[in-house]
């Protein structure tokens, strides 16, 4: 940042064009101060965007919250009512069940998963980055449009998963996404094969952990899996803190596959009924949106707690090397 | 035979004529008021948005281009997509006042956009009559328009929505599968416990894998809305809630329940993967799943274009002796111009040339319905295009049309309860819940919604 800096100051060094015998004194700002004032420039656009397409809109949906607004017509002030609202609501509890059952299985199990494959690549392969870089493919569209549309097609009715079951034998295989037992489950796969971004971050992280400890362990004695036990997962629990937090609230978040692959309908039997899916079909749909906002920020607490609770917990379970050394 | 006005006359009753009359009336002295002629812009480009399936989609995308050729200048530009997700985006628009110039729109969806402003009064855009029409500053012509569909766009006696077409409840059956298994449809008058043995009947002679029946407990066509008509003078209280009482719910979903225990409808997971789908496509008689489904009579000319057997209409299963009439001619959906249209004479024209132009009624056919004017279904029915699928429609609502009641009033509300009632359809057939909790369920939902 030192160049507009100088060139600021090499304009108001040079003479003025019209010269003027006695200019009046004018206040000059100091070097520090002409450059925090460029800093504030440059940050502009993003403080901007803050104020106008983040805090802005959070403020409106807070106030919008404790009002009826059908988006159409001017919102009238309710207090309370859509919070107490929804504790009567039943479509709201079972969006709650339905979305804690996807976030508690399909967080573990996708960076179990990860991690599993961190280690597989660890090992050393030849081409590791192109394997790296495809598997990291799934993680940038996992989340689209296009790839719900696929996975509907995968395990939808006489779908690709249910021709593939059939050749090895299974003759009446569940209905997958048109089963309500079984639909939640076929998002949480959708989630799994979506490991890319914490795989490379494991692998970052088990390229890190020094050789010596290794083999420090082995001439301990310590086999495979007592290596893993007390040597892998200790040095990589900060990373599994960071991985587990981040995908804890994507999670709670997760809209789009559910939209997609219910219609739209959260289907079947609201079996896939997300939190958010939920909020929009009470927002959007139905024109509530006093109450999808109320359902909004009662997230945003709850990730909050839910991301406070397992920060809380990680005084027990991450390890940090440079504490110890 | 009775002319098709004749009858609908008839089937609104004299109250909707009647409550017609002033608003045909009202378009004449606010003529008066603007005796200039319309002005048109030069140049206008306009938003024309619809939901539907593919055959309507190519049907209205021709009409576009047929309008454009003949307006130099003028514009349009398409929006559509399947019904499940396109009120969504049309309240989203709306929100943002930014509402398709020409919308279409049905059932509670006039009611409730008229009464948020969202759309223009048709009044000084539209006449009843050539004295009327005379006087200038009309476009759209409504002379011999069905008076019971003109009220179906009609709110706060004013016109805000454009019939383009009536329809009315219609089973759609597989006829070639029906003969397959050396049988007749149903018999004329037919009641909902008839209807049960043929089924069981017609079981029997089918093939693994086909069913007599599709799952319409919550799905297709208004079947609870008739069912309750039979039995109840009218579906909602003035007050706007339902007019009939869980039992009732309980009642319809036990009927539904008893033919799935006898495996005579798709299971729910089928109906499930239709719902998923949304498409007429994905429809279980169009896929050859079931031979009967509860429909409109439109339906017939938009699931036959996509099936090699042939399709046919039969009315609704009639309630035991003694029972009300419950199917009804109604407009099956309307075009409106948005309150914000920046041209709203060119989406007044667009609207005109969709329901009076001979090429473009020919062009939409029967798809939406029978044309609301006689002169205009006459052009229908000269139209090389028209097929024997659209002849047997057109030949249903001339035969059942007279039959049937007035159109029941839906509250502005009542557009959320398709989903509450369907939800609780899926979780009854998919074992989730109880009769009697998915009912109690969907009762107390429906009264949040209307209140």
């Amino acid at each position: 940042m030192a160049s507009p800096g100088v060139t600021v100051e090499a304009h108001a060094t040079a003479p003025p064009p019209v010269a003027d015998r006695n200019p009046p004194p004018r206040r000059r700002l100091t070097r520090r101060q002409r450059e925090a004032l460029a800093g504030y420039l440059f940050l502009a656009p993003w403080f901007l965007g803050l104020i106008g397409i983040t805090l802005g809109p959070m403020i409106a949906s807070l106030w919008l919250s404790f009002t009826r607004y059908n988006l159409l017509s001017a919102p009238q002030w309710t207090g309370f009512s859509n919070y107490s609202a929804l504790v009567h609501d039943p479509l709201f509890l079972t969006a709650v069940k339905v979305t804690l059952l996807y976030v508690g299985v399909s967080v573990p199990s996708q960076l179990a998963f990860a991690l599993l494959l961190a280690l597989v690549l660890n090992r050393g392969m030849r081409a590791l980055g192109l394997v790296r870089a495809i598997y990291y493919v799934p993680s940038l569209l996992g989340s689209s449009v296009a790839i719900a549309i696929v996975w509907r097609t995968l395990f939808g009715y006489d779908g690709t998963i249910d021709r593939i079951v059939e050749f090895f034998g299974w003759h009446n295989p569940p209905a997958w996404i048109d089963d309500p037992h079984t639909a939640i489950y076929t998002l949480v796969v959708l989630a799994i094969w979506q490991f890319g971004a914490p795989m490379i971050i494991f692998l970052a992280g088990l390229r890190n952990i020094p050789k010596e400890l290794y083999e420090a362990a082995s001439v301990d004695g310590a086999r495979r899996f007592a290596q893993f036990r007390k040597v892998t997962l200790p040095l990589l629990s900060p990373l599994i803190l960071f991985n587990l937090v981040l995908q804890v609230i994507a999670s709670f978040q997760a809209f789009t596959p559910a939209y997609v692959i219910s219609g739209g309908s959260g289907g079947p039997a609201n079996s896939t009924l997300f939190y958010t899916l939920y909020l929009y079909q009470q927002a959007f749909g139905q024109l509530n949106m006093g109450y999808g906002a109320a359902m909004a920020w009662l997230l945003l607490v709850a990730i909050a707690l839910v991301t406070a609770a397992i920060f809380a917990s990680s005084r027990r379970w991450v390890f940090y090397m440079d504490h110890q050394s | 035979m009775v002319s098709r006005r004749d009858f609908l006359r008839l089937a609104a009753g004299t109250a909707a004529a009647a409550a017609a009359a002033p608003l045909l009336g009202q378009s004449a002295s606010a003529s008066v008021r603007s005796a200039a002629r319309v002005k048109y812009p030069k140049s206008a480009d306009i938003q024309v948005a619809w939901w539907g399936g593919t055959t309507r989609d190519a049907r209205t995308e021709e009409v576009i281009k047929l309008f454009e050729s003949q307006h130099k200048g003028w514009h349009v530009t398409p929006f559509f997509s399947d019904f499940s997700n396109y009120f969504d985006a049309m309240n989203v628009k709306a929100a943002a006042g930014d509402l398709p110039d020409v919308v279409q729109l049905g059932g509670s969806y006039v009611p409730e956009y008229a009464d948020e402003h969202q759309l223009l009064s048709l009044d000084n855009l539209s006449y009843g009559d050539k004295a009327d029409h005379a006087k200038g500053g009309s476009v759209i012509d409504l002379t011999g328009f069905d008076p019971g569909q003109l009220l179906g766009g009609t709110v706060n006696r004013h016109l805000y929505a454009v019939t383009l077409g009536g329809n009315m409840p219609a089973v759609v059956y597989n006829e070639t599968l029906i003969k397959k298994a050396g049988m007749q449809p149903p018999p004329k008058n037919y009641t909902w416990a008839e209807f049960e043995s043929y089924l069981e009947e017609l079981k029997k002679k089918l093939p693994s894998g086909v069913y007599p029946c599709d799952d319409n407990s919550g799905t297709g066509g208004p079947v609870m809305s008739v069912w309750v008509l039979q039995k109840y003078r009218r579906m909602y209280t003035p007050a706007g809630q339902l007019a009939f009482g869980v039992k009732e719910l309980e009642d319809y979903f036990s009927y539904w329940q008893n033919l799935r225990n006898k495996g005579l409808i798709v299971p729910g997971t089928l109906e499930a993967a239709s719902i998923q789908n949304g498409t007429n496509e994905g429809n279980p008689l169009v896929l050859g799943q079931a031979v009967f489904t509860f429909q409109y009579s439109n339906f017939l000319s938009q699931y036959q274009p996509l099936m090699k057997d042939k399709v046919g209409l039969i009315r609704y299963p009639l309630g035991p002796k003694g029972s009300l009439v419950g199917d009804f001619v109604q407009a099956s959906q309307f075009f409106s111009v948005s309150a914000h249209s920046k041209a709203p004479t060119v989406a007044a024209n667009f609207i005109n040339f969709c329901v009076n132009n001979p090429h473009a009624v020919r062009a939409l056919g029967v798809e939406r319905g029978i044309p609301a004017a006689v002169r205009n279904e006459k052009e229908v029915l000269h139209s090389p295009r028209l097929t024997a699928s659209d002849r047997a429609e057109v030949a249903f609502e001339a035969e059942y049309g007279p039959l049937t009641r007035a159109e029941p009033v839906a509250p502005g509300k009542s557009g959320a309860l398709t989903s509450i009632f369907q939800n609780a359809a899926q979780d009854i057939a998919l074992g989730t819940s109880s009769i009697s909790q998915a009912s109690e369920q969907a009762m107390s939902l429906a009264r949040r919604a209307l209140s």
